[in-house]
């Protein structure tokens, strides 16, 4: 086959012999794709014509061999894809349907372009629509991962007095409520501990949960392997055990089953493992669960709050069914303990609501923008379906003429359709279980993202909002086509059908202004995002994090206080003898971490706002370097005294400008006393007034709060600061010197104070960057949408303009026409989506910070910016009507 | 013999081909040569279109094999019933282009 009978070669040289002996063997491998009928009776044939063309091409150069070559293979593979009818008998094996799907996919391949952007939209929108539902389905919708989730409830105390909110549980209240209320099958509570396991080579902290008995019976997930606590181990002093997280059986033990036969070591105890958890139950980062094992003198402190509760109410119960049987009980307990008891409540919420929380309208509005994004591109296929139906229009006509029915003709539309929108959805899922897999990177702050998944509620999601797609792009247009097609070909041959196209691109007009109205309105929220962030990231938050390193050393809360006391200040003074180390202090919780319990507060000879002369304030635990380590601002007073394990002097606090001013304007509380619930109504002398630290995030500006300078060790598992100019080499000084101290304590979290500040505001980076894509991609879209439009207005007009460019019309008149043009059906647009804009306010109001929804500046910029890109859309076919050939455009048809 | 009319519209590869054989009996290199030469070059088609085409044609005994072979390639040649066919398809093509001049002339007077 290589050798052709006859090779007019003689002259050719080596190059081309040796291109036309490879040509050959190319041919034969595209020949192998050739339908297998073919091959059998024609093969023989084919290869010696091809030779022929060879031998002629070669003759030409080694160019044209490869321009052949290209075009027979894809001759043989278009003969592949769509011939199989080329016997009489293959016909009657036909599906019904599957041949005009193939005649709509041989159509479609002959408009690539219409086909790649049709499709292409619809799959870009389908899988970011996608992605986003199965987002809200799963952390919004979704049940969470338990047995009859539906009836899990969170379990606070209320105190009565108005300005306490919700507290924790006492454990002596919670027992009494375990055994008195009738409505629950179970209830219990948990605590977060950081524990540190010293049972490998180095000691690793571990995230570590406490829990009271009975509290895996809440949830009733079964460990994936081992069981939960037994009885004895529940108790005080009871023998040690250990459930620990998938995570950390797979990262640790590699998933090895004999985990069961393993200890860890936490704070000097064996702790037998004793079962692993699912990864998904629970919320966050659980590594370990502990029995919380509370000693009995615990009890009667009716004080002591700490336990988060959870229970599982009765089926058939309703939450205020149960709300009420455990009120009734906590009343009860009010009469029998007055002094602890009678001013306290109960409150029951839904788990589902405590664990999703303030994530639901953020999501909500994400979920929105998307589906925008998705009204725009079905806006712009079907755009692109209106110009194609136009382009066609000839082709249907004539179909009409000899007697097709208008089912038949819209048939042969809405079979491309379907292929389009199969084609799309399929792409559209494809790209969805992608982005769903980095959705986790992105949306860090989302809870259940463990739990994320595109299941198949995702995926009937999909073809639910594709074939919704299909109906507005494909159905809606061809049915108006077909209408107009019914009343002749004559009208459409003659092309001088005002009336028709008029309304056609009516249609089409209104398609591209509902584009600019969407994407003025996500091109206006996305800048309100932007300008949100950028007005939070530059809040004066009151201390400067730059060259801080903050850092976390595992501590338990039942170690001896006096001796752990004597760690934090060796530490802390350790740290500052360090040379480059400037300072370094600690606190309970860093400004901007959310951590915004209150108290009420009282000062000694001064009347607060509230009632009884009170004030609610935060309250943080410092030392007494951790101001100056911040460099917070002093302003009356001085800081706390020098750092002291001394659990039996009196009490230094701190208030902040806030608590100072709320106090009433001019007095002046330094030297006075202060009392209140976070000293346990022990009075503090308070040293000085801070200037406002963003405790409550950047958002949230200036609440009164009190620093109470404690003696170290009353919160053994601080945040600890550093403020060093060697932030890269602090760690293995932090490390070296605990390991000196104590070498049983892991150091861990090390990190930037600056990043730690930062992650509180990744949710309005998230937002703004999310919106922004979205008004990127909107923008792109209504661009595009403009400009098919237009291109299709000039082309039809081509002929007109051209007449009157021939009787000396002026280019410049005729490309302002078209401007002027664009612009009514800009300001249409642009009308309409301030309109939406301002219904939207309700929605995003709340989110934003330091702009108003309806900021005009942003808004005008919004709609300047829509405007630019308008206009580079429309310039390519305003440029091309001003360059009508007068001769040409007359001379067409 | 089937009524001709049953087999149009013929596509423009199979109408091209029958066009090709109606004056003399040609092998598949000489079918496409005659019909890129005719259509200056416009239409050449390649050996997977043309085979399918030739093969449709021949199961519906439009075109033959003539059994005659030179330089071992085969050459085709009309049957009868492909004349007819070529034939028809030609009136059909004259009807509808006369159809369009005259429509087109009427919708002329409307234009500016």
């Amino acid at each position: 086959m290589t050798t052709s009978a006859h090779a007019p070669l003689g002259g050719a040289t080596g190059p081309r012999r040796a291109a036309r002996a490879l040509a050959a063997r190319a041919y034969a491998w595209a020949f192998a794709c050739a339908p297998a009928d073919l091959r059998a009776m024609y093969g023989d044939e084919m290869r010696r014509t091809f030779d022929a063309m060879a031998d002629e091409a070669a003759a030409v150069g080694v160019l044209a061999l490869i321009r052949l070559l290209v075009t027979e293979s894809a001759d043989i593979l278009r003969a592949r894809l769509t011939s199989r009818r080329f016997t009489v008998a293959n016909r009657t094996h036909l599906i019904p349907g599957f041949r005009q799907l193939r005649q709509a996919a041989r159509s479609l391949a002959r408009r690539p372009s219409f086909a790649i952007a049709a499709t292409l939209t619809l799959a870009l929108t389908t899988g970011a629509t996608t992605t986003m539902f199965a987002v809200v389905n799963t952390v919004l919708l979704r049940p969470l991962p338990y047995p009859a989730a539906d009836r899990l409830v969170t379990v606070y105390e209320s105190s009565s007095s108005a300005t306490a909110k919700k507290s924790l549980i006492a454990p002596g209240r919670l027992e009494d409520w375990r055994q008195r209320s009738h409505a629950f099958d179970a209830m219990a509570g948990h605590y977060f501990e950081n524990v540190t396991d010293t049972s490998g080579e180095n000691p690793e902290r571990l995230s570590g949960m406490r829990v009271t008995p009975g509290y895996f019976d809440v949830f009733g997930t079964a460990p994936l392997i081992g069981r939960t606590f037994a009885a004895d181990e529940e108790r005080f002093n009871g023998p040690g055990a250990a459930l620990i997280n998938e995570s950390l059986w797979e990262a640790r033990y590699q998933r090895d089953p004999n985990v069961l036969d393993r200890h860890l070591v936490i704070g000097g105890q064996t702790v037998r493992i004793v079962g692993v958890l699912p990864r998904t139950f629970a919320l966050g980062s659980i590594d370990v669960w502990l029995p919380g094992q509370l000693p009995p003198g615990l009890f009667p402190v009716r004080d002591a709050r700490f336990l988060n509760g959870v229970a599982r109410v009765k089926a058939g119960t309703t939450l205020a069914e149960a709300s009420r049987d455990l009120a009734d009980v906590q009343r009860a307990l009010g009469r029998e303990y007055p002094r602890t008891d009678a001013d306290w409540t109960v409150q029951l919420g839904s788990m589902h609501d405590a664990r999703v929380g303030a994530s639901g309208r953020p999501l909500w509005l994400v979920f929105a923008a998307v589906g925008l994004l998705w009204l725009i591109g079905v806006a712009n296929m079907a755009g692109l379906m209106l110009v194609q139906l136009k382009r066609r229009e000839r082709e249907m006509a004539i179909r009409t003429a000899i007697g097709g029915s208008r089912i038949e003709i819209a048939g042969v539309v809405l079979h491309e359709v379907v292929l389009i929108v199969a084609a799309g959805a399929a792409l559209g899922v494809w790209m969805a279980s992608g982005l769903t897999a980095l959705v986790p990177s992105v949306f860090r702050t989302l809870p259940r993202l463990l739990e994320l998944s595109l299941d198949w509620r995702g995926v009937v999601f999909a073809i639910a909002s594709s074939a919704a797609a299909a109906v507005l792009f494909g159905v809606w247009p061809v049915i108006g086509m077909t209408r107009a097609g019914a009343t002749g070909l004559t009208r459409v041959m003659s092309q001088g059908a005002r009336g028709a196209t008029a309304g056609r691109h009516g249609l089409q007009t209104m398609l591209v202004i509902g584009q600019v109205a969407l994407s003025l309105l996500l091109v206006g929220a996305a800048s309100l995002f932007v300008e949100t962030y950028v007005h939070l990231s530059r809040v004066d938050v009151g201390f400067s994090s730059d060259d801080v390193v903050t850092f976390h050393v595992a501590a338990r809360w039942d170690e001896d206080r006096a001796r752990l006391g004597l760690f934090q200040e060796a530490l802390v003074n350790g740290l500052a003898a360090t040379p480059g180390v400037e300072s370094a202090g600690f606190v309970n919780f860093l400004p901007l971490t959310g951590a915004n319990l209150r108290y009420q507060a009282t000062v000694d000879g001064l009347t607060g706002p509230e009632t009884g002369g009170a004030l609610t304030a935060g309250a943080r635990v410092i030392s007494a370097d951790y101001f100056r380590t911040l460099r917070a601002r002093l302003v009356d007073g001085a800081w706390c005294p020098a750092l002291k394990t001394d659990f039996t002097a009196k009490g230094h606090a701190i208030v902040n400008r806030a608590f100072a001013e709320a106090m009433g304007p001019g007095t002046r509380v330094v030297g006075r006393d202060v009392r209140g619930t976070f000293s346990g109504g022990v009075p503090l002398v308070i040293d000085g007034v801070v200037d406002n630290l963003a405790e409550d995030g950047p958002r949230v500006s200036s609440a009164p709060y009190l620093y109470t300078c404690d003696s170290a060790g009353s919160w053994p598992d601080p945040e600890y600061v550093v403020r060093t100019k060697d932030a890269r080499g602090i760690g293995a000084v932090v490390r070296q010197l605990s390991k000196q101290l104590d070498p049983s304590r892991a150091v861990f979290s090390m990190a930037p104070l600056a990043r730690v500040n930062a992650s509180a505001l990744d949710e309005p980076r998230l937002h703004a960057g999310v919106l922004a894509g979205f008004a990127v991609a909107a923008l792109s879209l209504a661009a595009l949408g403009l400009y098919s439009l237009f291109t299709l207005l000039v082309g039809e007009r081509t002929r007109e303009i051209g007449v009157r460019l021939a009787l000396g019309a002026a280019p410049g008149r005729i490309v302002s026409e078209v401007a002027w043009r664009a612009g009514r059906l800009l300001v249409a647009g642009v009308l309409i989506g301030l309109a939406l804009t301002a219904c939207a306010e309700r929605w995003i109001g709340s989110s934003l910070f330091g702009v108003a929804p309806l900021d005009p500046l942003t808004l005008g910029g919004a709609t300047l910016v829509l405007a630019v890109v308008c206009a580079l859309a429309i310039a390519l076919p305003a440029a091309r009507a001003a360059q009508v050939d007068p001769l040409a455009a007359m001379r067409r048809d | 013999m089937a009524d001709p009319r049953t087999f149009l519209p013929l596509s423009p590869q199979q109408f091209h081909i029958l066009l090709a054989l109606s004056d003399q009996e040609r092998h598949g290199y000489g079918i496409i040569l005659d019909i890129a030469d005719r259509t200056s070059g416009a239409l050449r088609l390649g050996t997977g279109t043309l085979y399918t085409a030739i093969a449709r044609l021949a199961a519906l005994a439009l075109v033959a094999d003539t059994g005659r072979e030179d330089d071992r390639r085969r050459f085709y040649r009309l049957t009868p019933l492909g004349r007819k066919v070529l034939t028809a398809e030609t009136e059909r093509l004259e009807s509808l282009v006369r159809y369009a001049r005259a429509k087109r002339a009427g919708a002329a007077r409307h234009r500016v």
